[in-house]
Formats: C-alpha cells, sequence, structure tokens
C-alpha cells in the first residue's frame, strides 16, 4: 500500500529525514518509534503533503502512485488520514459544519450514532469546533472525523498522549473494529507509550533516530525498548556495523 | 459579542425616510407604530449654504451638490410595555447621475426606544459616482438603544465620508456595524460622547479590500462620567494596492472610575502594495479603570490551513473558513446570514486568483 524509498527530505535547507525505507502491506499495523527530534512526526507530516517540507530524493508512493508532489487535500482524498497530536481549535464553526465541509453527504443522523460510539455527547455538535474541549475530547473528535472520512491508510500521531485507560481502551476498541470492517485498511501508529502492546498487536515495530530507520522487527523489538531502552539498542547496531 | 438574532429576523414595525438624489422624499411610517410611539419630524433649511451652492453650480464642469437641510426626527416610546422591542429605521437612497450628497440628520430617541437603523443604496443608472457626505447626530435618552448597520452592497461607484456624533444618557447602549467590500472611498468620522453614568458602546468594522480602495478610520469616544464601558473590534483583510488608515482615541477624564474600554485591530496583508497606518491611543487620567489596546498585522496562520486541507478541504475553501472563522468575533453567521453571502463572495474574489501558498 505504502513504499517510502530513498527518502531525504528538509526544511530551511537543514536535512531532518535521510534515506528512509518503509514499506507497508495492505491490512498491516506498523509501530514507529524513537527518542524525541528524531523524526517521527516530521515523516507522518512528509506523507501528507505538508508544503514546508522539501522532498529532495527519494519516492513516496501509495497505492502505485507517486504522491511526492501531490497538495495535502489531493492526498487525503486519496484515503490518507492523519490524527494530530495538537489539533487546532476553529472559533466560529460548530463541528457539524465542519463535518459537512469534510463530505457533504453526511447526515445528523449518521454522525449522531458514531457520536454514541465514541461516548460523544450530541450537544458537543454544536460547540466551535475543539474550543474549549480537553484533550481527551480532541483525541476523541480526530477519531470522529477519521471514521467519517473512512480512509485506507490512517495515520495516528501520539493518539495515546494525555488520555486515560478508559478513553485509550475504548479508542483502540473502535480503531481494531474499523480494521476489521476494513481488512485492507493499514495502521501506522506514532507513539512513545511501550504499553502499546497492551491495546494493539502490531505486525512490524520500526525505531527511528536522526531521520532514518535503524532498526525494525516484530512486537518483541517493543519489550527490549522498555528494558534497555532506546540510546543501547541504537549503540548495538553501531557495534554490529 | 452581543447576540442579535431576534432584530434582523423579527423586525415588523418600520419607518421608512426616502431621498432622491440627495434630496428628502417622503418619510412612510408603518400604522401600528402610530399608537405606540409618538413620532415627529420635519427640515430645517441652511441659507448659508444655498449660497455657496449658487457659486458651484456656476462653474460648468462642477458636481452636482444635493440641498442642505437637516432632517430632525424624534422618537418616543409611549407603551411601556412595549420595551425592549426593536423598530426598524430604513434609510432609502436612490440616484439617478452623479451627485454629493450632503445628508443631515438629527436623531432623538426619548427614553427606552429601540431603533435599528439600516441604509439602502440604489442607483438607476451604472455609470453613477456618488459621494455620500453624511452628518449624522443620535442623541439617546435614558435606557435607548441604537443598533446601527452600515453596508453598501455591491456597489463600487459609492465613496461615504461618515461624520456620526452620539450623545448617550444613561443605561444606553449603541451597536456599530461598519462594513465595507466594495467602497472606493470610506472615510468615517466617529464621535462618541458619554453625558452620564452606564453607557455601552460597541464598533465593529469589517474591511476587505482590493484594488485602489482607500479607508479612513477616526474614532473618538469621551468618557466623560464613570461605569461605562467601550469595545472596538477591527478586522481588515487587504489585497492589491489598498490602503487604510485607522486611528481610535479613548479619553478618560479626572475622577470618573471603573469604566471599561478596549480597541483590537486584526489585519491581514496579501500583497506587498498594501500600505496600512494603525494608532490606537489612550488617554487617562484616573485610576481605578480597564483600558487596554492592541493591533495585529499578519499573513494567514499556515498550520490552519494546513489541517483542513488535510482532511480534503481544498485550499481557498480552506483560507475562507479561516477567515469566516476570524470574522465571527465581530458578526454571527446566524443572525446576518444575507451578509455573510457577500463576504463569501468578495473573499472568493480575492483569493481565487491569489498564487501565494497559504
Amino acid at each position: 500500500m505504502l513504499k517510502i524509498k530513498n527518502l531525504y527530505s528538509s526544511i530551511n535547507n537543514t536535512l531532518i529525514i535521510k534515506n528512509l525505507n518503509l514499506k507497508i502491506n495492505n491490512g498491516e499495523i506498523h509501530i514507529l518509534m524513537g527518542p524525541n527530534g528524531s523524526g517521527k512526526s516530521t515523516l507522518s507530516y512528509i506523507i501528507t503533503g505538508k508544503p514546508k517540507y522539501k522532498i529532495n530524493k527519494g519516492k513516496i508512493i501509495f497505492c502505485k502512485k507517486i504522491i511526492n508532489t501531490l497538495s495535502p487535500d489531493k492526498i487525503s482524498k486519496l484515503g490518507i488520514f492523519l490524527s494530530f497530536q495538537n489539533p487546532i481549535e476553529i472559533d466560529g464553526i460548530t463541528m457539524f459544519n465542519f463535518f459537512k465541509n469534510i463530505k457533504k453527504k453526511n447526515n445528523l443522523k449518521k454522525i449522531y450514532k458514531l457520536c454514541k460510539i465514541l461516548n460523544i455527547d450530541k450537544k458537543d455538535l454544536y460547540r466551535f469546533f475543539n474550543l474549549g474541549f480537553s484533550g481527551g475530547e480532541k483525541k476523541k473528535n480526530e477519531i470522529l472525523q477519521m471514521l467519517i472520512l473512512k480512509p485506507k491508510f490512517i495515520i495516528l500521531d501520539e493518539i495515546d498522549s494525555g488520555l486515560d485507560i478508559d478513553t485509550i481502551k475504548l479508542l483502540f476498541k473502535i480503531i481494531k473494529h474499523y480494521l476489521k470492517n476494513n481488512p485492507k485498511c493499514s495502521l501506522l501508529i506514532i507513539t512513545h507509550n511501550t504499553n502499546i502492546i497492551k491495546y494493539i498487536i502490531p505486525n512490524r515495530v520500526h525505531i527511528i533516530y536522526n531521520g532514518s530507520i535503524i532498526l525494525s522487527g516484530n512486537s518483541e523489538l517493543i519489550y527490549r525498548i522498555e528494558k534497555n531502552g532506546y540510546y543501547s539498542l541504537i549503540k548495538k547496531k553501531h557495534n554490529d556495523k | 459579542m452581543i447576540n442579535n438574532k431576534f432584530i434582523i429576523n423579527n423586525l415588523k414595525y418600520y419607518i421608512n425616510i426616502l431621498f432622491f438624489n440627495g434630496l428628502f422624499l417622503k418619510i412612510k411610517i408603518h400604522k401600528k407604530l402610530k399608537k405606540f410611539y409618538n413620532i415627529k419630524y420635519y427640515l430645517k433649511k441652511k441659507k448659508k449654504i444655498k449660497n455657496i451652492k449658487k457659486k458651484i453650480n456656476s462653474k460648468a464642469l462642477s458636481p452636482f451638490i444635493s440641498n442642505l437641510y437637516t432632517l430632525i426626527l424624534y422618537i418616543k416610546n409611549k407603551n411601556i410595555y412595549l420595551y425592549n422591542k426593536y423598530i426598524k429605521l430604513n434609510l432609502n437612497f436612490i440616484n439617478s447621475f452623479s451627485l454629493i450628497n450632503n445628508i443631515n440628520i438629527l436623531l432623538i430617541l426619548d427614553n427606552r426606544t429601540f431603533l435599528f437603523i439600516k441604509e439602502t443604496f440604489k442607483n438607476i443608472k451604472s455609470n453613477i459616482y456618488i459621494i455620500n457626505n453624511f452628518f449624522f447626530k443620535i442623541y439617546l435618552k435614558k435606557k435607548s438603544n441604537v443598533i446601527y448597520l452600515k453596508y453598501k452592497k455591491n456597489n463600487f461607484s459609492i465613496s461615504t465620508i461618515n461624520n456620526i456624533i452620539i450623545y448617550q444618557k444613561k443605561f444606553t447602549k449603541f451597536i456599530l456595524y461598519d462594513i465595507n467590500l466594495y467602497e472606493k472611498f470610506n472615510y468615517n468620522n466617529i464621535i462618541i460622547n458619554n453625558l452620564s453614568n452606564y453607557c455601552l458602546s460597541r464598533i465593529n468594522s469589517i474591511i476587505i479590500s482590493s484594488n485602489t480602495q482607500t479607508t479612513n478610520f477616526y474614532l473618538l469616544i469621551n468618557n466623560n462620567y464613570s461605569y461605562c464601558n467601550n469595545k472596538q473590534y477591527y478586522i481588515g483583510i487587504y489585497d492589491d494596492s489598498s490602503k487604510s488608515i485607522l486611528k481610535g482615541l479613548i479619553n478618560v477624564k479626572k475622577n470618573t472610575k471603573n469604566n471599561i474600554s478596549y480597541q483590537n485591530y486584526k489585519n491581514f496583508i496579501l500583497s506587498n502594495k498594501v500600505y496600512i497606518n494603525l494608532k490606537p491611543y489612550l488617554n487617562i487620567y484616573t485610576n481605578n479603570i480597564k483600558c487596554s489596546h492592541g493591533v495585529n498585522i499578519g499573513k494567514i496562520n499556515k498550520f490552519f490551513i494546513y489541517y483542513l486541507q488535510s482532511r480534503g478541504i481544498k485550499l481557498y475553501k480552506a483560507k475562507i473558513l479561516f477567515f469566516l472563522s476570524i470574522l465571527y468575533k465581530i458578526i454571527n453567521i446566524k443572525t446576518f446570514k444575507c451578509l455573510f453571502k457577500d463576504i463569501k463572495n468578495k473573499l472568493k474574489l480575492i483569493l481565487n486568483k491569489k498564487k501565494f501558498y497559504v
């Protein structure tokens, strides 16, 4: 589904992603981990076409199409969805109006159903978009958008940060249910939390450091990270080389 | 922000005043209004200006200046139970040739009268260029309210000079919505004088200008008494080689207390040729008051646009949503539905042709 080949990208002439290779097949769940400032979130921005980031070299291929030069709205229409770490707040536009702008076919009944699943109050639909929402409510709103858009490829950027256990369980339950109904849909989770393995079992786990993927393996890699930390694994890799 | 939902939707009772080529033509008052309101009007001519007019007319190329007089309108609420209900004052201007309209109006609102003022302009011919020179004095007596909407629809050939002076007594409200989308030249000179305690005034203005549109906005608020509340919100979106000068001065005089005054100017520049000059002033001569003023000039928030685009919304639509979300702080979408359509159209005009990213 998604292939990244020899990717080099930069902001303001400083290289951030260096020779990154990644392949995610249909229906696979991947987890991307790494120390702070290693380039996890920037990778998600580059995939979704944020114009600040310049692709110097390499290709991003999604469903056999090169999406290097596409604008973010065209990429999202191809079926890539990114749930943001810090979603924006929009004053003056209600949640329901925002959903209408995303998809014109949206019915109130449909959205009410989805709200029930996510434990979102119906009255919140008539509040301004994310304005005065708590961190958990904002993340729930992101998942609600995901369910409305029905994407083929989902990127969750630190979906579990700042959430209590019950809401994490609920969100992952919904995500799992969505993946069951759409078996071709694949998922990329960006997190720091090693406890994520309790809620979802990945096919592959990758460690990113200094803008390139250094290690990748099965779900066991998460346990190794929890035991030894990132830097010891990175040192070992360097020594082996 | 004050919610005026009930005002525009449910206003049945009206006073229509018609000006043809700058001359007062007729006044029409709703039948039921006469029962509950005491409405008087008369014209007062100015002899001196007549002589000036003669001199100007002697020159062949001089523009026509409409006859000069002051229309004095007095409205009094007879019935106490009608308190809190607005009536509508429509000022209709129809022009058949290019001229300078001199319109002097003195409006006196007696106790507990609520008024919503709206201006409408119509040009019979398309090639007309009109300069409106307003001189509007409004005198608000106890517990009376005025909401004044200044907006000209899709008309490039009108430019206005507004001189508005307001005198406020106890427990009065004055709210002005000044929306300028298409005017070539717009000059506003607004003076608000508080004549006693507990006066409230809001001035909300939106300017979306392109080409060579120019706006001058001068404001003076005199807080002579205590417990007064004045707030001004100003949002400007500028494109091409448009110009604007904004100067707001709030005076808080000696021996007053608990006054609240606030000025906020937000401006977005979409091209390099735009000229803006902003000067918010505060003259404070007492303690125990709340006063602040702020000016922002900047570009569109890029992350905001990226977020909307990542949800499949097109670039220019995302920009429009961005501006509408900011304009909402001044005007409620539900109350001014027709107005928002025009604002959207104007934004489309500006943003469609733009090549700059976000």
